[in-house]
């Protein structure tokens, strides 16, 4: 189990260095320089010329890497140009709006999702089970930041019943901070909910045909005993798979909804760090997310292990 | 044992989703502090790229940190010089010294007196820094002379000098020296002023803070664009940074911001229905397009004198600013208010929309079907918009015109590239004096790249004139051969639109949103 | 008893056995109800896309300021957009657009995905590197990493298309790659190899064709994923150039006017859901025809 743990971790040193050597790369042929845009439209290429040569852009590209992939072995990730402020620190102010709508998100994408799935299972091939997954993969076809913009429409321009778009954070009071993730959360869990549902059903048909399972039921265990106790769990691997691994994705998807409904989470903080050429925050927070993508896999597949003892790790 | 194990992770998993829930909820709870505190919320479209007025000439910058700095000498409503820190000034015979006196007992925001000293500091920066101060006052000095007084003295007189000093754009603004002494190649580092509001919090992508600067010392004459009484009514001041439009309306028709600034023009009809908000219309500078005047077809006068023929700048305006309500047909690079500059020259020249005659003229100036690449942004619709309408109206005259957009930073650097482009479309705010339109000067260097000698010349008189009289003459003559060599098109001007709940009351507007004086009823 | 039949008779037989499992194939496919509309809805978008223009009276880049903003009506069967121009045109042309990115995605990735995930199933050492390398770029969001591509590269329909195969190619690749490991392993293949047939001959005539199947239903889902970030990163203004009119940048004009012009968030919207929608059903139908093993959803 160690030994696993540490060879995956150790599998992570080739997958960052080439993260950091192609966003590197991908903001260096970038064209736009951060010091013509905190000057301003009116600057004349001589002052631009001069603050480049301050924040030391002149120099030769590998050089730049070199300090800063250096700096990232020793864990720093450099400032923002913008912020003035450590990468890190500007990374983590951001994060908490991106994790509040992605367990949000989350958390409502399960609770709609388990219990349609399993109740389409059971009651398979039913017109119940035909809309559900109808519906689902409907859900899969509409595109976050999409659904976001029907839901802006529908809910907030036609309705009025939520804000449209901003954030509060949580010390602005419980409500204040989940009214305003709604329906982002909604546009967000969506195609997670679909997802999950689609691998409910399907993981629960498998376990349902089991052996096992009609031994039980033929020795007359009650239904609802079995679906929970016997079928869930054992169904519970691959809707876990899909939710860890769909994790990662949530995150990513964050960032247009965030754009949409105006969230200031890591998605805005680099689209905006791209829009204004700060490189040393789109490198950092692109790093970050990478690291933190291949963590939430690790953990996921430790879990297997715990849950479903017959998934023997290290033995790839 | 392994059932236990498993119910185990059951139990932990629960345990995990239900803590987080109630972290969320103690979060909630703990924090409802209601002090009757009145806080104004700004919804702001741009954050500034630094907060330092002096590096910056970006509009977001000047307009959150007017309220924190001050300026010896700023503008009224109609664009005229009057004493702001300084309490009165007096310029020599020769024009080549002013004297400041300061006024007593301003304070900055630390606590600390305003002293000779820091404003020496202040405007040395100031003219070391700015392109301004770098253009205009190389060689000049600022002193001493006793705790009240400073004392510019300069190698030549200018007779736009005062306006340059009240600026509002990289405004020569008021700091402690201990701040500017700190300060690194990319600007301050703290944001000390004098002005009605302190800065309190950047926070990055989200606002900036401002709060009540309880020992302002305000001057007691009437308000008027940036000068006389500034009165600071309002507790916190957000800015909140919301880039997208469409938010910004929907939070000011919810109630969640008090004043949301540059409004989409097409939702200006259906705000005008609620009665719950007010429109503020305010003249905001002009836009046009900048040609490329160092390489490709438009190094030739007469090919941008054939694109001045064609356009025909009604529908442009149009399509970027809707209604005549909000845009206004006019050629003067000097607004009607400048009432010592507004100019009549030119005027012939202006919104032609002759395509005939156009087509003629580019055949004379010898185009030969080749691509024109006009250079623009959807960061700015208006910008956008109007780049759109010029490309088929130059293809109207037979032209071969592609569209380039990219995002403002590209935008921003692929224009500094000679070969990148033949025109691009921008906007400028309108300035106090002809001398700071960027797009004049040749030593500026500024992108398109005008280099015309009867330009320089004229710029160099009015800058040496000794009576506003032979300024404006000068000015005439500027604005006809502004005209004639055409380093840019002017559209016309152009405004903004900032919608403000009708229970707050007295913004102004110049150059940008004014707080100040502003009461939330 | 030895020579009941002969080559030909065999090989007649063998084509009509193969012809009968095709039939079969494809009656099973259209069995399917699902699939079967999402073939449906797809032509429909195909034919909408090409013939249309013959018969709308507007072009998509025709300006007409007075008209702005018209709700849709009889003229104008989706209204008109901000700058008058007719929006049905604009999205039948969108169509278009997103289908050519779409198309030129899934041909370009599989093959890419197709030479390396073969390639680095058969070559250990090659493996290790493209695979730390697919690693890699996995690792990005997508979103994030076209964005990133897309800001380098400059606002072009050609570099649309690299970003989202430089997303999408490592992930093909993975698929090839474990498709073609298992059949690597395969005893046949081993003979082969034993036989002295080259790299390239079993590469490319054995092992290949048997990882088509999932490569195909695959290809698919990078059709419809490439649609919705193409519609992303132009609605984030990051994608087509502007004047052209792709749904992304329909979305993106109908952002700013959301509160009094519906119909330029709605319209565009529906043809992004329909066709992805319908690529879903397809894609879905061939798995269950193609791969029926496969459990394991898609990203």
């Amino acid at each position: 189990m160690k030994g696993y743990i540490l060879r995956r971790l150790l599998s992570l040193i080739p997958v960052l260095f080439v993260v950091a050597v192609v966003v590197f790369l991908l903001m260096h042929i970038t064209p736009g320089d951060p010091a013509a845009v905190i000057l301003g439209p009116e600057a004349s290429p001589d002052e631009i010329a001069e603050l480049r040569e301050n924040l030391g852009l002149n120099r030769p590209v590998t050089e730049q890497f070199v300090s800063w992939f250096g700096g990232v072995l020793q864990g720093d990730l450099g400032n923002s140009i913008f912020m003035k402020q450590p990468v890190l620190q500007a990374f983590f102010e951001h994060l908490g709006p991106t994790l509040s709508l992605a367990i949000m998100a989350q958390i409502l994408a399960i609770v709609v999702a388990i219990p349609l799935g399993i109740l389409a299972a059971k009651f398979r091939g039913s017109f119940l089970d035909q809309t559900f997954m109808g519906i689902s993969l409907l859900g899969i076809s509409i595109p976050s930041f999409l659904l976001g913009l029907f839901l802006i429409l529908l809910v907030g321009v036609e309705l009025k019943w939520l804000p449209v778009a901003g954030y509060k954070p949580l010390n602005d009071g419980l409500w204040n901070h989940i009214k305003y993730l709604i329906l982002p959360a909604i546009a967000l869990g969506s195609m997670q909910a679909a997802l999950i549902a689609r691998m409910t059903r399907s993981s629960m048909l498998d376990v349902l045909n089991a052996n096992y399972i009609k031994t039980a039921r033929s020795k007359g265990v009650k239904e609802s005993f079995i679906v929970i106790k016997h079928t869930l769990r054992n169904a519970f691997i691959p809707i876990l798979t899909i939710i860890g691994h769909t994790f990662g994705t949530l995150v990513a998807g964050a960032a247009v909804v965030e754009t949409v409904f105006n969230i200031p989470g890591i998605g805005q903080l680099i689209i905006n760090s791209v829009e204004r050429r700060d490189f040393a925050v789109i490198q950092g927070s692109v790093l970050l997310i990478a690291v933190s993508y291949v963590l939430i896999n690790l953990v996921i597949d430790l879990l297997y292990g715990v849950i479903d003892p017959r998934v023997r790790l290290g033995r790839k | 044992m392994k059932k236990k194990k498993k119910f185990g992770f059951m139990a932990l998993v629960v345990l995990v989703v239900l803590s987080l829930v109630a972290c969320s909820s103690e979060g909630g709870s703990e924090e409802s502090d209601s002090n009757e505190k009145k806080e104004l919320q700004v919804a702001y479209n741009a954050q500034p790229p630094t907060l330092d007025p002096l590096i910056s000439t970006a509009v977001a910058t000047r307009d959150v940190m007017r309220n924190v700095y001050e300026t010896l000498l700023t503008l009224d409503e109609n664009f005229e010089v009057t004493p702001s820190l300084a309490e009165s000034y007096e310029q020599s015979k020769d024009g080549k010294t002013i004297t400041f006196k300061l006024r007593k007992g301003i304070k900055f925001h630390n606590g600390d007196d305003m002293t000779a000293d820091d404003v020496v500091a202040s405007m040395t920066r100031w003219a070391e820094t700015t392109s301004l101060g770098k253009g205009s006052f190389a060689g000049s000095t600022f002193s001493k002379i006793d705790e009240e007084t400073v004392v510019l003295e300069m190698p030549v007189a200018q007779f736009t000098v005062l306006h340059m000093l009240a600026d509002p754009g990289q405004a020569a603004v008021i700091a402690p020296k201990s701040t500017i002494d700190s300060a690194t190649a990319e600007g301050l580092t703290e944001f000390i002023g004098t002005g009605p509001y302190k800065f309190v919090e950047w926070k990055s992508d989200q606002y900036v803070l401002l709060s009540k600067f309880e020992d302002y010392q305000s001057l007691d004459e009437t308000a008027s664009g940036l000068a006389g009484k500034k009165e600071a009514f309002i507790d916190d001041i957000y800015f909140q940074f919301v880039t997208d439009a469409s938010t910004r309306l929907a939070g000011i028709q919810s109630g969640e911001y008090d004043i949301a600034n540059a409004i989409s023009f097409d939702n200006v009809e259906q705000l005008s229905t609620n009665t719950d908000v007010k429109n503020s219309i305010d003249h905001n500078g002009f836009n046009g397009i900048v040609f490329n005047k160092k390489a490709g077809l438009f190094q030739n006068v007469l090919a941008r004198q054939a694109i001045n023929t064609a356009l025909n700048e009604e529908a442009i305006l149009t399509a970027a600013f809707t209604s005549p309500d909000y845009y206004e047909l006019e050629h003067g690079l000097m607004i009607k208010d400048q009432k010592e500059w507004y100019s009549e020259a030119g005027k012939d020249k202006y919104n032609l929309n002759d395509s005939e005659k156009a087509k003629a003229m580019l055949k004379e100036a010898g185009y030969n079907g080749e691509e024109i690449v006009i250079l623009s942004t959807r960061d700015y619709e208006d910008h956008y918009n109007s780049a759109v309408v010029v490309q088929q109206q130059l293809e109207s005259i037979g032209m071969k015109v592609k569209l380039d957009i990219y995002d403002w930073a590209t935008v921003l650097q692929k224009r500094a590239d000679e070969t990148a482009y033949d025109i691009f479309v921008t906007g400028f705010p309108t300035e106090p004096i002809p001398n700071k339109y960027v797009f004049l000067d040749s030593s500026t260097e500024w992108p398109g790249w005008t280099n015309d000698p009867i330009i320089d010349d004229l710029l160099n008189k009015i800058n040496t004139a000794s009576s506003q009289d032979e300024a404006k003459q000068h000015f005439d003559a500027l604005q006809e051969e502004f005209y004639e060599y055409l380093p840019m098109v002017k559209f016309g001007n152009k405004t903004t639109i900032t919608t403000v709940r009708s229970n707050v009351e007295g913004m102004d507007f110049l150059q940008g949103i004014i707080l100040w004086n502003v009461d939330k009823k | 008893m030895q020579n009941l039949l002969t080559t030909e008779q065999l090989n007649s037989l063998k084509s009509e056995m193969k012809k009968k499992h095709r039939d079969l194939l494809v009656k099973r496919f259209f069995s399917n109800k699902l699939a079967l509309f999402g073939s449906i809805l797809m032509t429909v978008i195909v034919l909408l896309a090409i013939i249309s223009p013959f018969f709308t009276s507007f072009t998509p880049y025709e300006l007409d300021p007075v008209k702005r903003l018209q709700p849709p009506g009889a003229e104008h069967f989706f209204g008109t957009d901000n700058y008058g121009r007719d929006l049905f045109s604009r999205i039948v042309n969108g169509a278009r657009v997103s289908l050519i990115i779409g198309f030129a995605v899934a041909i370009i990735t599989s093959i890419l995905g197709m030479i390396i995930g073969l390639y680095s199933a058969y070559y250990k050492k090659l493996d290790g590197v493209l695979m730390r390398i697919s690693d890699g770029l996995m690792a990005f969001p997508a979103i994030l990493l076209a964005i990133a591509i897309m800001a380098s590269l400059g606002p072009r329909l050609e570099n649309v298309i690299i970003a989202l195969v430089i997303v999408f190619t490592p992930s093909v690749a993975r698929t090839v790659r474990s498709a073609a490991l298992v059949v690597k392993e395969q005893t046949y293949v081993e003979a082969l190899r034993a036989q002295g047939a080259s790299a390239s001959r079993i590469i490319w005539l054995n092992i290949a064709t048997n990882v088509l199947s999932p490569l195909i239903v695959q290809a698919t889902f990078i059709f419809a994923d490439s649609i919705i970030i193409e519609a992303a990163l132009s609605f984030l203004g990051a994608g087509i150039p502007a004047p052209d009119p792709s749904w992304g940048n329909l979305l993106y004009d109908g952002k700013t006017v959301i509160f009094n012009a519906w119909w330029m968030t709605l319209f565009p919207g529906i043809a992004i859901m329909l066709s992805v929608f319908g690529l879903n059903l397809f894609g879905d139908g061939l798995r269950d025809l193609l791969d029926p093993h496969t459990t394991k959803a898609k990203k």
